[in-house]
């Protein structure tokens, strides 16, 4: 909490002190290159690490080891929430997204494979449903139910929760390295003379396919900024928390097993906020705040803030007695402050889609 | 390799159907050349058998069916048919519709099975049916149908995705559709029929009983759709041959795409209505025999269906290997006294099953099968449903069914099994037809998956609606 809430503050004064007046291609050329590209290639190391810590656990499974497989669990997750304001191009398109991120977890269809008693290889995992695979079955397997603790036993691991787990993280590094490799090499595995979709969207131009004007990457980005910020407000928080505390849901959370949804939340709209201020790990430039600037630079200085704010305000949902999103959603208190991290993302969304949408055709 | 092989079979079947043809067409020409002179010699005085009959408007009805063709003499035919020249081309309307109400027990989540029931109102489906006869030995047939009530892309609801995500279902020519039309060509000396255009396939008893005065229950089939296309058209040119109380027929018919193969309808994702042409890469052989007549309630018949779904896919590379469908059914609709047995046994393969799910599950957009790209090798279902017309009228008529079907009854390569999808429905319900040509029904059903910890579930139908074919 106190980590990200430094990160946070670093990254405002950063950003806050960098006067840009950059051009549209700028923009485009910075955000496709060290954002989108810099994420997805960080995603890749990621789930390297991750089946790495995993082939670990699962050769010498001790307190230990699943520590460092969840912590690897948990670094992975990161670059992924951190992409999901531009889930268009590659992570569309080959059909990635799903087989990465499919929630909720179909734990029943889980069991039946599990006590088929076959042979739980890659090759299995690929076949299967994607809400059988992917990150939320790691997790799943790596961390319990999640009910009353985001840990699990030693003893409670099975030779076949073994297979599985080794056998998903093999699939979910090699999705998320096809995934890199459409950004940095080729945008389509099925034709050898396509480039790498980083390319394609940094050249907009009659010639380009997908985007013939810098204002259609422009609102590309903008729209996929607006998207996140309605999924995490009316999807993912909203659903769960149901009408009133009786109604809420905690099979509809998502993360719940290793209580890192408020984690994945504050990442979702940390991917806003790169593309919006051009900033990612120690990479800064021109980002959508830039366009914003040209027009209205107070108008570009508030929607920062107000991205901020939203991370802050996800944060703060978090239960003072411990837990997670999954726990806060049975509290009065929890609801509350849940209900105002939506209100200030339906509000990030309507500026989105208000103030800054209609700038790109200016 | 494969490909060759492919494309040999295409062209042996494109050979076999014209052949069949050619001989048709012959056999016809020679008798029509034999009976030449006996027209010429008998009297133009109409014969009362064949003469349209009047009615209280004294406007004169139709005189098409097959059965008084066949039944009247060559010459006689040949001398109605010149006197009914004059009244060609005519044309003839008919119409069904229904609406339902329906009650079901469904799940919130994927992962909270707590049951709730939700109910639900639809403007299921109005056709209005075209008969434009040119001759009396050839017509026209078409269909139109107003599914649920209106013209458009779809919102759908989906609990199991995510968070319950809404989606639009990608579904033209689903909202106002043009199941049939079919240009039918009638040789009655030899008791054959030519097909060209879209038309049923005799498959299933979904199919073949489209008309809701034809079944007792609310739909023909309810598990068909797990398994295929529900009310199965395709285009196409077929032949048909009538010896005695048996029908054969032999048609080649657009394929199916294997790129829209989901777990939850097996190859029924594949009839192509997504787009607006349907690809002929591949197509399909559709054969069958039939004793009596399945759709009238007397018959019972074999089916087979044969055709690759590779080469019709968008995304050819994709798939490199053949993936052939090959259907057989038994069906079964026949009375004894008041009782009425309808039934009906699929079997279906599907080849290198495997590897169609692998090229599937990597699609992207609106084609993403998420959690539904696995397949089965073969498919099976089975039902048996028996009525009892009460009065012998077909007014009041209860009935109990029961339905199974599993898409994952064997698989290849890394495929998993899944019991989801290996469900029994088990049914009792009434039909009462309480005025002519409108008719209400009421179904009751529980639902059992083989997946355990998967509770079972009830549903409730009613429906009500009208057939103005029903007497006819």
């Amino acid at each position: 909490m106190k980590a990200l809430k430094l990160m946070t503050a670093a990254l405002a004064l950063v950003i806050g002190g960098q006067a840009s007046a950059a051009s549209n291609q700028e923009i485009i050329t910075h955000v496709s290159y060290n954002v989108i590209t810099a994420t997805y290639v960080e995603l890749a190391q990621a789930t390297v690490s991750l089946k790495q810590a995993v082939d670990i656990f699962v050769q010498n499974p001790n307190e230990a080891t699943l520590a460092q497989a969840q912590n690897a669990w948990r670094g992975a997750r990161m670059p992924w929430e951190a992409s999901e304001a531009f889930l268009f191009g590659p992570v569309d398109s080959l059909g990635i997204d799903p087989m990465l991120d499919t929630w909720p977890l179909n734990r029943l269809d889980l069991d039946a494979v599990l006590a088929s008693g076959r042979t739980i290889t890659p090759e299995m995992i690929r076949s299967l449903g994607t809400n059988l695979q992917g990150f939320h079955t790691i997790e799943y397997l790596l961390f319990g139910d999640g009910v009353h603790s985001n840990t699990k036993p030693i003893s409670a691991f099975t030779a076949k929760q073994f297979e599985y787990l080794s056998s998903t993280a093999q699939v979910e590094m090699e999705h998320a390295a096809a995934l890199a490799y459409a950004w940095t090499n080729r945008w389509n595995p099925e034709d050898a003379s396509s480039p790498g979709y980083s390319a394609i969207l940094a050249q907009p131009g009659w010639n380009n396919q997908f985007y013939t004007s810098e204002a259609a990457v422009l609102e590309e980005l903008v729209k996929g900024m607006m998207a996140i910020a309605d999924e995490v407000a009316n999807g993912k928080i909203a659903d769960p928390l149901g009408g009133d505390i009786n109604s809420a849901n905690m099979a509809l959370v998502e993360s719940p097993f290793s209580w890192n949804s408020l984690n994945d939340f504050t990442f979702n709209i940390r991917s806003i906020y790169s593309v919006y201020t051009g900033t990612y790990r120690t990479s800064q430039g021109p980002g959508v705040k830039a366009l914003v600037e040209r027009h209205d630079p107070q108008l570009a200085q508030q929607i920062e803030q107000h991205i901020l704010g939203c991370m802050q305000l996800i944060q703060a949902i978090r239960p003072a007695g411990g837990g997670d999103f999954g726990q806060a959603i049975f509290t009065p208190d929890g609801r509350q402050r849940a209900q105002q991290a939506i209100q200030a993302l339906n509000q990030l969304h309507a500026v989105l889609e208000q103030q800054v949408l209609p700038l790109v055709d200016k | 390799m494969t490909a060759a092989i492919g494309e040999l079979k295409l062209i042996m079947r494109v050979i076999a159907l014209s052949l069949l043809l050619s001989l048709q067409a012959f056999a016809q020409e020679k008798t029509v050349n034999e009976v030449t002179p006996a027209v010429q010699v008998v009297a133009p005085a109409p014969s009362p058998s064949v003469s349209p009959s009047p009615t209280p408007g004294g406007t004169p009805e139709p005189t098409t069916n097959m059965e008084a063709e066949k039944s009247a003499p060559v010459s006689t035919v040949m001398v109605t048919k010149a006197e009914d020249l004059k009244a060609f081309p005519k044309f003839s309307f008919k119409s069904y519709g229904y609406f339902t109400f329906s009650q079901a027990e469904t799940f919130k989540a994927v992962n909270d099975l707590t049951k709730y029931n939700r109910r639900k109102m639809d403007l299921a489906e109005i056709a209005f049916e075209g008969n434009y006869e040119l001759t009396p030995t050839s017509k026209i047939e078409f269909e139109v149908e107003i599914e649920h009530g209106g013209v458009g892309t779809a919102m759908e609801f989906d609990p199991f995705e995510e968070f319950g995500e809404f989606e639009t279902e990608v579904e033209k020519g689903g909202e106002v559709a043009l199941p049939e039309f079919v240009y039918k060509k009638s040789f009655p000396t030899t008791d054959s029929v030519l097909k060209v255009g879209k038309f049923p396939l005799f498959i299933s008893i979904g199919t073949i009983l489209e008309k809701p005065s034809r079944f007792y229950a609310i739909q023909a089939s309810d598990v068909e759709a797990a398994m295929i296309p529900y009310h199965w058209n395709e285009l196409g040119v077929q032949a048909e041959q009538k010896i005695w109380k048996f029908t054969g027929r032999l048609g080649l018919v657009s394929g199916l795409n294997s790129e829209f193969f989901r777990s939850y309808s097996w190859v029924g994702g594949g009839y192509q209505r997504q787009f607006e042409n349907v690809n002929a890469d591949d197509l399909a052989t559709v054969a069958s025999l039939e004793f009596g007549s399945v759709a009238k309630g007397s018959g019972v018949g074999l089916a087979y269906y044969n055709g690759n779904s590779q080469n019709n896919r968008y995304k050819k590379d994709k798939l490199t290997v053949s993936a052939e469908v090959e259907i057989w059914s038994l069906l079964v609709n026949y009375r004894i006294w008041k009782f009425q047995l309808t039934g009906e046994s699929l079997r279906g393969t599907l080849e290198n099953s495997d590897k169609v799910a692998l090229a599937n599950s990597t699609l992207g957009g609106l084609a993403k099968p998420k959690s539904f790209a696995p397949l089965g090798h073969k498919a099976v279902l089975d039902s048996v449903q028996l009525a009892y017309d009460i009065f012998d009228d077909n007014t009041l008529v209860p009935y109990v069914r029961w339905e199974h079907v599993n898409t994952f009854d064997e698989v290849q390569g890394s495929i998993t099994k899944y019991p989801r999808y290996d469900w029994t429905r088990s049914s009792a319900g009434l039909m009462w037809a309480w005025d002519q040509g409108a008719f209400m029904k009421f179904q009751y059903a529980e639902d059992r998956t083989e997946l355990i910890g998967m509770p079972e579930t009830k549903w409730f139908g009613l429906a009500f609606g009208f057939d103005i074919a029903k007497f006819n």
